[in-house]
């Protein structure tokens, strides 16, 4: 077996001897450049670099050899090297950034040049650019994803995505590698990363390789810039709700830091309705380049509180319709993480990376209802009490290596671990301190992948194996994909088994939104599991303008339903979890790219989810929630000058199942100290999910213009500051159509659609940079 | 190329004002789009009730509290009243005792209850239900009364303000409401029985309640337990399973014993 070893490393490693390695970095700034395309004069050969800039050409023939360097963004850069029979380390590469701003925003992130992108057929990948210069977006990754082909959700106020028919607990977010809990402010359900330290956005919706595990449906890559490594660099945006600010800066040679916090407190709330609020996040980066070695630290941490009532809105519109009312909500969320992870070269085709992190999240709930409905004929009061309290903990300790040897026919064999140590605390409902759930969990996982290019045929395939430490079963999760160039045109396919160790509560029969998931580990039961078909085509009607149609299945063979109310009840897991199936499949047509001044993208989605548990309906299937037969997406950005820029975002959805009912009783209460009964009002509901709401139509604009006159310019110059944007949106154009959110009965006027936004709303704001 | 991005643009902005036009003019005080069915589904009428078989010292306090469910084009009616169902026939039978008994409304004489103060139950026995009332289905069920559970005298220990003792619990029952009784309020607890024979309880006295006069134990059958613990929500077009555990309608009919302990 030594021998084997032996033989099998000297051949993947001494035969690469005309490997040629290194990085590419932004002359000025010193960022890794994504995306730029490496080829070999009169070879064919060539690669792409990666996130961080890191690429590698394998098996360069002998003698005087040209290297081309080739990115949008960037002038082009011509190497002469000789290359022997040994492997060449070329170090850091710097491109110098255009001089002529680029027509058109770039929405493609130059993915068409990326060759290791090729393989995924399930990669929606964005340059956050985007969340700048389409305002609308309101900086909000989340709101950018929702326009994902991919994406549907079952609630527009909640930021809990469904992709591609599997539930929001099966979405994995990471920042920087770190794993992220609860990725998502709770008044706005914005997300909690400021998009100025973003530097890559990728979602991959299906068919990820074996490295990535424990969640079945889609894993969020969020990416944050390095820093500028020369100069300080930042942006500052004030406003009337709070504060946003980010800074770059060197720290010393070869090392470079970003800071980047935003505060925002809703005055409306503060002042008017006595309800004090919060949403806070932070981050902090430190990247460090000593020898073969890229160090990175990341440091994250965000708070959300708010304390609503509804009374104090009574003060301003006094009703006495009911008797005794009370409303509001108080949560209180905290998320964070902090890691290190590094990055090195071993050889000039081996790479070694180890990341250790911890990443949390605590979320404290309560939503209350109280009133009285009094009954003048029968003297008998209805009464209404309505208490939801959810404490909710979740802390992951993780260690992670992974080894990367780039050898013949372009391979890139990996392999790696993980170990992660989870904590949970959960306290649902009226449960004592001493009666909360406090599980610990051990979950570990071994990967290796191959990736080989023969012609035009690129294949991928690859295991993961994990557990529970708990369970001595591994599950066994293999991963296959390929790629094949036909001319301009190339067939994706990819197939999976996923397995995931968590689930989370479904609160929203209790909670009027769930913005929060709230983790439970699956303890001594059996993992949620999944098995994914993917296959599509894409292509390039022109050089700036992609195509892709991709059609997938998904078999969810087993998912768990947990539900506030059973968990309120019980502490053993295993009475209140139920197990369940579900099926997915759907068509994406996604068209986008560039035509001289106009960028972005047009989707089209016909899609279906379906569920069944043996305790609804006797199993009977339904649509689940997020199951959105039609969505057509469309977020285009016009530069109508080079200063200016106009956008528009278009989505049309089919309206989601709900369940519809047909009639009303009295839910008893007792009291047996009086032998008296009350009740209060209970909807029947025979049929689960029995009727889809209508269609969802939401238009908005926006405007980017980089100020050269008026006062913002004048702050900027008073500040020293480098330069002054205002922006400007108009939402809701479509205000005379309304997108149905609930509907709620009125006592002589019949059933009322309310919707949540019935006028447009205008806003204007400043960034200034420096 | 500048055809093709005439072309395009003019084919997106008619989709997107073909689509805006659509449904359009939705003022805000009009009712708004309704959804569309993608099951049909028809309200099922039937009684909605409350019985409870109420075990008791000497008192005759068993009733039946009987309303009706209402469609949702029904909803005026229940605003302007509960749907009380004044005219029903009520008939409860044990399977040892055969006698039957026929349960009457009164009015608000009687709470609105249908009641009969010659019916005393018997711990350990079945009952039967049926209701028939005009135009609705007629509704049957049946519960077993538990029996009562005791307290250990020699448990019974009140100091520093807290009240300690011992319960005894019995197989039949599935939950108990514990009661302190005190000069000025009471506290409560509510335990489900898991099947320890005896449990050792405590209540924490505070000022407001003066002193502990009697410890009052409801226990409760399968199916008051059961509606006792069901699920309830306010949040509009959620998915409730129908509460009932009777045939033929909606509602409860259940058992409960009640033991009063006078403290000493």
């Amino acid at each position: 077996m030594k021998k084997i070893f032996s033989l099998w490393l000297i051949l993947v490693t001494g035969l690469q001897a005309a490997n040629i390695s290194g990085y590419i970095v932004d002359e000025k700034t010193g960022e890794a450049i994504i995306g730029v395309n490496i080829l070999i004069a009169n070879t064919g050969l060539g690669t792409a670099s990666d996130l961080r800039g890191f690429f590698v050409v394998r098996q360069v023939p002998a003698g005087l050899q040209t290297l081309r360097f080739s990115h949008i963004s960037y002038a082009e850069r011509e190497l002469r090297i000789e290359v022997s029979d040994k492997a060449l380390f070329l170090g850091t590469i710097k491109m110098t950034a255009r001089a002529l701003p680029t027509s058109a925003v770039e929405v493609i992130g130059q993915r068409r040049t990326l060759i290791e992108k090729e393989m995924d057929i399930a990669s929606f990948q964005v340059d956050p650019i985007v969340l700048l210069e389409a305002p609308q977006l309101r900086d909000d990754v989340f709101q950018l994803l929702k326009f994902s082909p991919s994406v549907s959700m079952s609630d527009p106020l909640s930021p809990q995505l469904h992709v591609r028919g599997s539930d929001p607990g099966e979405n994995l977010v990471q920042l920087n590698g770190m794993t992220i809990y609860n990725p998502q402010h709770f008044l706005s359900s914005q997300a909690i990363f400021n998009p100025y330290s973003i530097k890559d956005i990728e979602m991959l919706v299906g068919g990820f390789d074996a490295e990535y595990g424990g969640r079945n449906s889609s894993i969020l890559n969020i990416t944050t810039r390095e820093g500028h490594q020369s100069e300080v660099h930042g942006e500052f945006w004030p406003s009337t709700s709070g504060i946003s600010g980010a800074i770059e800066f060197p720290v010393k040679k070869n090392a470079t830091a970003l800071l980047s916090g935003r505060l925002i407190s809703d005055p409306a709330y503060r002042v008017l309705m006595n309800s004090p609020n919060l949403m806070s996040d932070f981050v902090g980066s430190y990247l460090s380049k000593i020898g073969r070695t890229q160090l990175r630290l990341t440091a994250f941490y965000a708070r959300d509180y708010l304390d609503y009532s509804l009374d104090n809105l009574m003060l301003y519109f006094p009703y006495d319709f009911y008797e005794n009312f009370q409303e509001g909500l108080i949560t209180d969320t905290e998320n964070w993480a902090v890691g290190i992870q590094t990055h090195t070269l071993i050889r000039t085709n081996i790479l070694l990376e180890t990341h250790l992190f911890h990443s949390g999240s605590r979320a404290n709930n309560d939503t209350y209802v109280n009133l009285v409905f009094p009954d003048t004929v029968s003297n008998l009061d209805r009464i209404i009490k309505y208490h939801t309290s959810i404490r909710n903990s979740v802390q992951d300790y993780t260690a992670k290596a992974s080894l990367s040897l780039y050898t013949f026919w372009n391979q890139t064999f990996k392999f790696g671990w993980e170990q992660s140590h989870l904590s949970f605390l959960n306290k649902i409902g009226g449960q004592t301190d001493t009666s909360a759930r406090r599980i610990g969990a051990d979950l570990q996982a071994v990967y290796i992948q191959d990736k080989i290019e023969i012609g035009n045929l690129a294949l991928k395939f690859g295991g993961r194996s994990s557990r529970q430490m708990s369970s001595e079963s591994w599950h066994f999760e293999p991963r296959a994909a390929l790629a094949l160039r036909l001319g301009i045109t190339t067939v994706k396919a990819a197939w999976g088994h996923y397995y995931q160790y968590l689930t989370t509560l479904d609160s929203r029969n209790r909670e009027f939104i769930q913005f929060l998931d709230y983790y439970y580990n699956l303890e001594n039961q059996k993992p949620v599991e999944s098995i994914h078909y993917i296959l599509g085509v894409e292509g390039f009607l022109t050089d700036k303008l992609e195509y892709s149609v991709t059609g997938y299945y998904k078999d969810l063979i087993r998912l768990y339903r947990l539900e506030y109310d059973a968990a309120k009840k019980s502490l053993e897991l295993s009475e209140i979890l139920e197990a369940g199936r579900g099926k997915a499949y759907g068509i994406e047509w996604l068209l986008r790219g560039e035509i001289e001044r106009l960028s972005g993208w047009v989707s089209y989605t016909f899609s279906h989810g379906t569920r069944s548990y043996p305790s609804l309906q006797d199993g009977r299937w339904y649509y689940y929630e997020g199951d959105q037969p039609h969505n057509l997406k469309l977020l285009l950005m016009y530069k109508l000058t080079p200063a200016i820029t106009a956008s528009t975002t278009f989505q049309f959805s089919s309206g989601y199942p709900r369940t519809w009912e047909t009639g009303r009783y009295n839910q008893y209460f007792y009291n047996p100290l009086e032998n008296s009964v009350g009740g209060f009002p209970r909807d029947i509901t025979p049929v689960k999910n029995n009727v889809r709401f209508p269609p969802r139509i939401v238009w908005d604009i926006g405007w980017k213009k980089k100020l050269r006159e008026g006062f913002g310019q004048h702050l900027s110059e008073y500040l020293g500051l480098k330069e002054a944007y205002m922006t400007m949106t108009i939402r809701n154009l479509l205000f005379l159509r309304r997108n149905p959110y609930y509907y709620f009965y009125f006592p002589g006027y019949g059933y009322y659609a309310f919707g949540l936004e019935y006028f447009p709303s205008v806003n204007f704001g400043y960034t200034l940079r420096f | 190329m500048k055809i093709f991005k005439n072309n395009l643009l003019i084919i997106l902005a008619s989709v997107i004002a073909g689509l805006a036009g659509w449904q359009s003019c939705d003022l805000p005080w009009q009712p708004g789009p309704m959804p569309d069915a993608i099951i049909e589904t028809e309200f099922v009428p039937g009684l909605n009730i409350l019985g409870i078989v109420r075990l008791e010292d000497t008192t005759a306090s068993s009733f039946v509290y009987i309303e009706r469910a209402y469609a949702s084009n029904e909803y005026e009616t229940w605003v302007d009243s509960l749907p009380i169902i004044k005219n029903a026939n009520v008939w409860i039978a044990g399977t040892r005792d055969t006698t039957g008994y026929i349960f009457r409304y009164y009015g608000e004489q009687s709470d609105h209850k249908y009641i009969n103060t010659d019916f005393r139950p018997v711990a350990g026995e079945t009952y039967q239900l049926t209701i028939t009332a005009p135009d609705l289905p007629d509704l049957s069920a049946s519960t077993s009364v538990p029996h009562l559970p005791t307290i250990d005298t020699g448990s019974v220990v009140i100091s520093d303000g807290i009240v300690n003792f011992n319960l005894r619990t019995t197989a039949d029952a599935y939950l108990y409401d514990v009661y302190l009784l005190c000069e000025n309020g009471q506290l409560v607890n509510r335990l489900s029985n898991d099947g320890a024979i005896v449990k050792e309880l405590q209540f924490k006295l505070n000022n407001n309640l003066g002193a502990p006069l009697a410890i009052q134990v409801y226990g409760y059958d399968e199916n008051m337990a059961t509606i006792l613990n069901a699920t309830s929500s306010i949040i509009p077009q959620s998915f409730l399973e129908t509460l009932s555990t009777v045939e033929g309608g909606y509602g409860c009919f259940g058992a409960v014993s009640v033991l009063t302990y006078v403290l000493p």
